[in-house]
């Protein structure tokens, strides 16, 4: 049951752009249908296609005097972080790029949100995406370390960088059993990226919208796009990293990647509408002095038992 | 064609409605809002999201120029209503979906916009004053106020990007779009900090109606903040309500306040209790659900921890709610709400007069950051419990 | 291996292109709209790109630390099963004396702000 993660052609990342396409709209649809009332939960589930047909049909804007290059890279670059993260996520047993450095990779695409989202808040010139940018900074500060930190722990149990080694390590006994507090903190790190609730004052409804404030149409559709896009990957990062990636009784190993990833993206968008919003200065404390300790023991846990096994 | 008209109809599917509240209308706006939820739309948080512009009530004065102003601002395709009576309302929304999928108005609407934003008189005039206003605070002098005054002037006649850099050319300091740059003001640590001017309200989602806070801004912080309510003030008839009004007024409350701290499930639930009390079914079926939610409110740590010490009222104030901060306010409005289903009635408070109201919510929201003054100013009764008109539906 | 990175910003980059001139297509204007910052219906008296207080800026200082330690951090992680003990301990009394810092920032009221 060696889960051997193979490099496929260059070609075939094509295919994996579409599948984080497919991944975001799958989770738009299981969040419409959490959104509708009850007994219009499948109609719901519609609620990307008109989303997406009511997007493309607005006219977009621009404000007077905005920074529009600022403002449309922000909001391009999204959807392009997110895909360009998969690039080193194996599904299943194929990844388009093994590189050594796997998570580094990933860990640097996240850190690009922070100058895009508050890109897309700066551009448009308008107080509201302004502060909503900038919360989105105050936010990363808080759990871009934690972050970090639930990063190292499956690549010091593996003893490498590279996403599949970590998948590899995972034989027989999954890391979320013995890495239970870097799953949780990677698992709340996935929703603050990817802009979700409790994470999600960067674009709430008192700041009527924040970063999403001023933008319509296309520009509004791509903002959308990529924050399922990012929590989509992102699960698919919980799992090659904690859940075991591909492996699985049975059924070929894309299968058992996928249908874990999409759990646990459901599970996540189930979760988020049941937490009200969360403050960044009311998270600051609770990320530096609770979080960010208990990853490092986390840490500290797995180097001991890695040492110990010698 | 087909196909523009297949992505028509899809697109109106789940529009995104932009309400606009006029004092006295909450009847109104709550059945527009029963209304969203029966069909499945959206309620927008601005108008870059918005397909429709639903004012409840008829606004007059200032308020419909604030609604004119931000009708401006829908991208379109777009539809504006104003609905009056609760009975319109579905026929009205039904009216605006028609109107989107209509491509040739809607082209021919786009097309009619394609100047820069043009702007009333009246508000020129105005605007004009503060951009002095401005300057004064700033490190530049009155003639710089000027010509910005005169670009500003310039613009109004749809002159296109160029007309634009040569205001620019003609003066020391560009000022894009005849709008100045932010003034210097010292802040309270003592730092001389970028002072923006953010008005909150009338147009505003979960914002009680008419009401007006111009605040003056650093960073995320309300510096100091005037108070107006625009429409006159409502008048107060605490005696006319019935146990039935109470708790549909108490529930659209709390539903608002959960709204604005993020809690998308529970604010569901709260205007379901709502809208069913609204609705006129027997007020000891409201019993249950209440109690539920008032259990599972108590549960939500997160929520208190978000909403404790948020506009807390000193305990010396004469006001009503004297000692209590936004979530006290918040479960004491469910647990009003629970008592008057049981049939018990509370004393009705005498709600504070107008001023009263705005002396405190200057001197509370000063000196706070932004998500907590929006969460402050839901977790305050501005208007008193009137009788809403309970639908026979 | 990096050939299917580049692909892969290739492909994204391109249906991004795509939806706009999708958009441009189907929208009902072409051009887009011009307008005023949305202000709750008032016309805004000043730009809003203005020196913005971020007042969490000592926590930006403490990430800072924190962030330069990750570069020694990643590469730790690959070598340690292979240094032994010793690694563990060296690293660990490090983060120590940062959380060090945390705690002491913590006390003097950096993660609050208001």
């Amino acid at each position: 049951m060696s889960a051997g993660v193979e490099q496929v052609s260059p070609v075939w990342a094509v295919v994996a752009a579409i599948a984080v396409l497919a991944a975001a709209f799958a989770g738009a649809a299981v969040d419409g249908a959490l959104q509708a009332r009850p007994g219009a939960r499948r109609a719901g589930m519609l609620a990307p296609v008109a989303e997406g047909a009511r997007l493309l049909r607005q006219r977009r804007r621009t404000l007077v005097a905005a920074d529009t290059l600022l403002w449309r890279v922000g909001v391009a670059g999204l959807p392009v972080v997110a895909v360009l993260m998969a690039a080193v996520l194996p599904f299943g047993r194929w990844v388009i790029s093994d590189l050594p450095v796997g998570l580094v990779w990933f860990n640097a695409m996240d850190v690009m949100l922070w100058a895009l989202v508050w890109m897309a808040g700066w551009g448009p010139n308008a107080a509201y995406p302004l502060v909503g940018g900038y919360r989105f900074l105050a936010l990363a500060l808080a759990y871009e370390l934690p972050l970090m930190f639930a990063l190292t722990a499956p690549a010091v149990a593996a003893g490498s960088l590279r996403m599949a080694d970590i998948v590899a390590g995972q034989d027989g006994l999954w890391y979320v059993v013995w890495m239970p507090v870097a799953f949780l903190v990677f698992c709340a790190s996935v929703l603050a990226f990817s802009l979700h609730r409790p994470f999600d004052a960067p674009l709430a409804r008192d700041l009527a919208g924040g970063v999403l404030a001023e933008a319509s149409g296309v520009d509004r559709l791509l903002l959308l796009a990529g924050r399922h896009a990012l929590l989509a990957v992102g699960s698919g990062f919980a799992v090659a990293l904690f859940l075991g990636g591909g492996s699985g009784p049975l059924l070929p190993a894309w299968v058992w990647f996928l249908a874990k990833t999409l759990l646990l993206q459901s599970v996540l968008l189930v979760v988020r509408r049941h937490l009200p919003s969360v403050r960044p200065q009311a998270l600051m404390a609770a990320a530096w002095a609770v979080a960010l300790p208990a990853t490092l023991l986390q840490v500290a846990g797995v180097a001991v038992v890695v040492v110990a096994r010698g | 064609m087909g196909l523009s008209s297949l992505l028509a109809r899809v697109a109106t599917s789940r529009c995104h409605v932009l309400l606009v509240e006029v004092p006295g209308a909450a009847s109104v706006r709550m059945e527009v809002q029963r209304e969203l939820v029966r069909l499945g739309w959206v309620e927008a948080d601005s108008p870059s999201e918005a397909d429709i512009l639903c004012v409840c009530g008829a606004p007059s004065g200032e308020l419909l120029g604030a609604v004119d102003r931000v009708w401006e601002q829908l991208p379109g395709p777009r539809a504006r209503t104003t609905v009056v009576t609760a009975e319109q309302v579905a026929r009205e929304l039904h009216g605006c979906a028609e109107r989107l999928r209509e491509p040739a108005a809607q082209t021919a609407d786009a097309a009619g916009r394609d100047q820069r934003p043009a702007e009333p008189d009246d508000q020129m005039d105005d605007s004009d004053d503060m951009n002095h206003g401005g300057m004064d605070h700033g490190d530049m002098d009155h003639g710089d106020g000027n010509h910005g005054g005169m670009d500003h002037g310039d613009m109004d006649h749809g002159d296109g990007d160029d007309g634009m850099d040569h205001g620019g050319m003609d003066m020391d300091m560009p000022m894009p779009g005849g709008i100045g740059l932010a003034g210097q003001e010292e802040d309270r640590d003592g730092l001389d900090l970028d002072v923006l001017h953010l008005p909150l309200g009338p147009v505003l989602p979960s914002w009680p109606a008419g009401l007006v806070l111009r605040c003056t801004i650093q960073g995320d912080v309300i510096f100091s903040a005037t108070a107006e309510l625009l429409e006159g003030t409502p008048a107060p008839d605490p005696l006319a309500a019935d146990a039935r009004a109470f708790i549909v007024h108490r529930t659209d409350l709390a539903g608002r306040v959960l709204r604005l701290a993020g809690s998308d499930a529970a604010a569901e639930r709260m205007y379901r209790i709502r809208n069913a009390a609204l609705a006129g079914e027997p007020l000891g079926d409201c019993r249950g659900p209440l109690m539920a939610e008032l259990a599972a409110l108590k549960r939500s740590v997160l929520l208190r921890r978000s909403l404790r010490g948020v506009g807390t009222i000193g305990a010396d104030s004469f006001h009503a709610e004297a000692g209590t901060d936004a979530w006290a306010r918040l479960t004491g409005w469910v647990e009003g709400a629970v008592r008057a289903a049981n049939g018990e009635t509370d004393a009705a408070g005498v709600p504070a007069s107008w001023p009263v109201q705005a002396a405190l919510l200057e001197q509370l929201v000063a000196g706070e950051e932004l998500s907590r003054v929006r969460l402050l100013v839901a977790s305050l009764d501005l208007a008193p419990v009137g009788t809403p008109e309970v639908l026979s539906r | 291996m990096y050939l299917g990175i580049l692909v892969l910003l290739a492909a994204v980059l391109v249906s991004v292109g795509a939806l706009y001139v999708l958009s441009r297509l189907t929208a009902v204007a072409r051009n887009p709209l011009v307008s005023r910052p949305f202000l709750s219906g008032w016309v805004p008296e000043e730009h809003a790109l203005s020196r913005y207080h971020a007042r969490y800026y000592p926590v930006t200082l403490l990430f800072l630390a924190f962030d330069v330690e990750m570069l020694f951090m990643y590469p730790w992680a690959a070598v340690v099963s292979r240094l032994g003990p010793g690694a563990v301990i060296e690293m660990f009394v490090f983060l120590g004396v940062l959380m060090a810092g945390v705690f002491w920032a913590w006390r003097e009221g950096a993660f609050k702000w208001a």
